[in-house]
């Protein structure tokens, strides 16, 4: 039983349980989603973030559309599906049953 | 100065410096194998592209816009290495990558490691050791190996690519080559039936069949094939040895001027160049050695090669290497058939010299015939002795002396003349050559009162080479006359007819008598 294995584990769940809940409260870009899961301190490297995406993409719990910005090259805008939705809201109970539960325990 | 080179990342040019873009490129393939193989991974990558796009978009202004290794330091920090990156489902990932890393462990010349041409740090690389030691090793091996030495460096500086992408450089150290991961490769064989009997076990064809024997030998079948890679690592483990241990004679035999307890080939203590020598010259029998040594060599080292191979299983420029040592190889026999057949053209010709001296009568009938052995040192007692078949050699102070053993021969003469016969005899390249060849031979024998003395060797002068000189000695004694063989004429006399038929070893310390009829014992 490795720690950091342990650690990976538990951060990857929450991981994307925290990117729901960023999309949540409006449409972002990846961008944007680092910023605030870095100054959470969730993430360590980026790079993480971008298999977690594809796979919520994919699993039809987030949607993307192209904006053009004036920065560059068009951005890719992240939004929560209705399905997303529903996932997120099973999360939050499930996140603060959880929660209860360690509390409940280290007491 | 710096090179500097344009890149398009997601629709935006960037300037970017030569070893920056090297690194960037190695990056994104290191991506690549990580998450290349799906269409979900390469549209990971295009995310990450255009990320890294933005941080560099955002770092770089207008004027100074040129992206350095440092800047791609810093991006690869924040996106973090490929097994930094957790992308699957579970946790096996990372094993996996190591696994990777070990598998594409290759040989390559480390440009950052260089004195001449990055061959030594790529060898230290490859067997994770410092490149002084490789260095040393190389420079120690001149001496044992000559210009061999060189070669294999040349080879290896030709063969073997440079580094030039991270990638590169990563495959490049790769993961330790130790008896531990020998071990690993073994374990690993194992978990590979574990698992494929576990597939097999959930896969259709398992469930379709009824049969309990096809089982069985589908089973059996899964258990023999990872026995075979066992046996070859086994194998390869065995030729690295016995190939490392022949290479080892080999390089003594030939060059080293012998060793102690090698026998090679018949050889006792002594190698096959001084030997040569006495058959050609210096320059020629190096060639010859040399040649013979690749010939030798060559296969050996793909022995060895294929054992390295088949425990490690790295990747390897086989074509370039497996070219090059055959055509070595070819040019090697070629010189070698050359060399043997205008060697052999050496021996040609014969020729034979005859000379007859009158013995003076000794006073009464007997004559007594002695080995001048006392005159010479003991030729069993040099460091360096060889004899096969009256050719003698021996090292004397650095110098090789041939020597060869007249032969002595009694008959009858056919007048009251006591009289010597000497034949000299020799090959050469021509009639004319044998005859010089010949008459080079140095031998001496003398007279006095009814004693003769002879040489127990004959010698051929410095830089004179052996061409099967022989020198023969016949005594014809006149019907009446006796002689007295005495004990140190042992190793001369050659096969002298008798009416007893008394061996020549048995005919010494006797005196004989020539009768009508052929030499007597007398009593």
């Amino acid at each position: 039983m490795k720690l950091e294995n342990t650690k990976a584990q538990m951060r990857k769940g929450v991981l994307e349980y925290c990117i729901l809940s960023i999309l949540s409260k409006g449409d972002a870009y990846a961008s944007d989603i680092i910023k605030v899961l870095k100054e959470a301190e969730i993430i360590v490297v980026e790079g993480t973030m971008y298999p977690l995406l594809t796979r919520l993409k994919n699993a039809t719990l987030l949607a993307y559309r192209w904006e053009e910005s004036k920065q560059g090259p068009p951005r890719k805008y992240y939004e929560l599906t209705k399905k997303g939705q529903e996932f997120l809201s099973e999360l939050d109970s499930s996140w603060n049953e959880l929660v209860l539960a360690v509390k409940k325990i280290k007491q | 100065m710096k090179k500097t080179l344009t890149i398009n990342i997601s629709g935006l040019v960037f300037h970017i410096d030569e070893d920056a873009f090297e690194k960037l490129q190695g990056y994104l393939k290191s991506l690549n194998n990580k998450f290349g193989a799906t269409e979900e991974g390469r549209e990971i990558i295009t995310d990450i592209e255009s990320r890294i796009a933005e941080i560099f978009a955002e770092k770089t202004n207008v004027k100074q816009g040129v992206i350095t290794i440092k800047d791609v330091e810093k991006i690869i920090e924040i996106m973090g290495k490929p097994e930094e990156i957790d992308a699957s489902e579970d946790d096996t990932t990372e094993q996996e990558t190591k696994q990777d890393y070990r598998r594409h462990r290759r040989l390559y010349r480390d440009p950052e490691n260089t004195v001449i041409s990055g061959v030594s740090g790529g060898l230290a690389a490859y067997f994770s050791v410092d490149p002084v030691l490789v260095r040393v090793i190389f420079i120690i091996l001149i001496f044992v190996l000559g210009p061999v030495d060189f070669l294999i460096y040349i080879i290896l500086w030709a063969a073997v690519p440079v580094a030039r992408t991270t990638a590169q450089k990563l495959e490049m150290r790769g993961e330790k080559v130790t008896v531990s991961n020998i071990e690993k490769s073994i374990k690993d064989e194992f978990k590979n039936v574990k698992e494929n009997y576990r597939e097999y076990k959930t896969s259709k064809e398992y469930q379709n069949t009824k049969d309990g024997l096809t089982r069985i030998l589908e089973v059996f079948g899964i258990i023999i094939k990872a026995m075979f890679k066992i046996i070859l690592i086994i194998i390869g483990i065995a030729f690295v040895f016995s190939g490392a241990i022949i290479l080892i004679m080999l390089i003594s035999a030939l060059f080293a001027g012998g060793v102690a307890g090698i026998h090679l080939f018949g050889f006792n203590n002594l190698a096959i160049t001084p030997f040569l020598n006495a058959f050609s010259d210096p320059g020629i029998v190096w060639l010859f050695t040399t040649a013979l040594f690749f010939v030798a060599f060559i296969p050996i080292l793909a022995i060895v090669y294929g054992g390295v191979k088949l425990i490690f299983k790295f990747k390897s420029n086989d074509k370039v290497i497996g070219l090059t040592s055959l055509g070595l190889w070819l040019i090697s026999l070629g010189v070698i058939i050359v060399i043997g057949i205008s060697e052999a053209s050496n021996f040609r010709s014969n020729a034979k010299n005859s000379e007859t001296f009158i013995i003076n009568y000794p006073q009464g009938d007997t004559l007594y015939l002695k080995s001048a052995i006392n005159q010479f040192k003991d030729l069993d007692s040099y460091d360096d002795y060889y004899d096969l078949n009256n050719l003698i050699l021996i090292e004397d102070e650095d110098e090789y002396k041939i020597f060869g053993k007249p032969e002595l021969d009694i008959v009858q003469s056919n007048n009251p003349d006591i009289e010597l016969i000497i034949k000299k005899r020799s090959r050469g390249k021509s009639k004319y050559n044998a005859r010089q060849n010949a008459n080079l031979i140095k031998y001496h024998w003398s007279q006095k009162d009814s004693l003769i003395l002879f040489d127990p060797y004959f010698t051929i002068p410095e830089n004179k080479k052996w061409r099967q000189q022989q020198y023969n000695i016949i005594l014809k004694l006149p019907v009446g006359k006796t002689v007295y063989l005495d004990h140190s004429l042992i190793d001369i006399i050659y096969d002298i007819d008798n009416v007893t038929n008394t061996y020549d070893s048995k005919m010494v310390d006797k005196f004989w008598t020539m009768q009508p009829d052929g030499l007597t014992k007398s009593q």
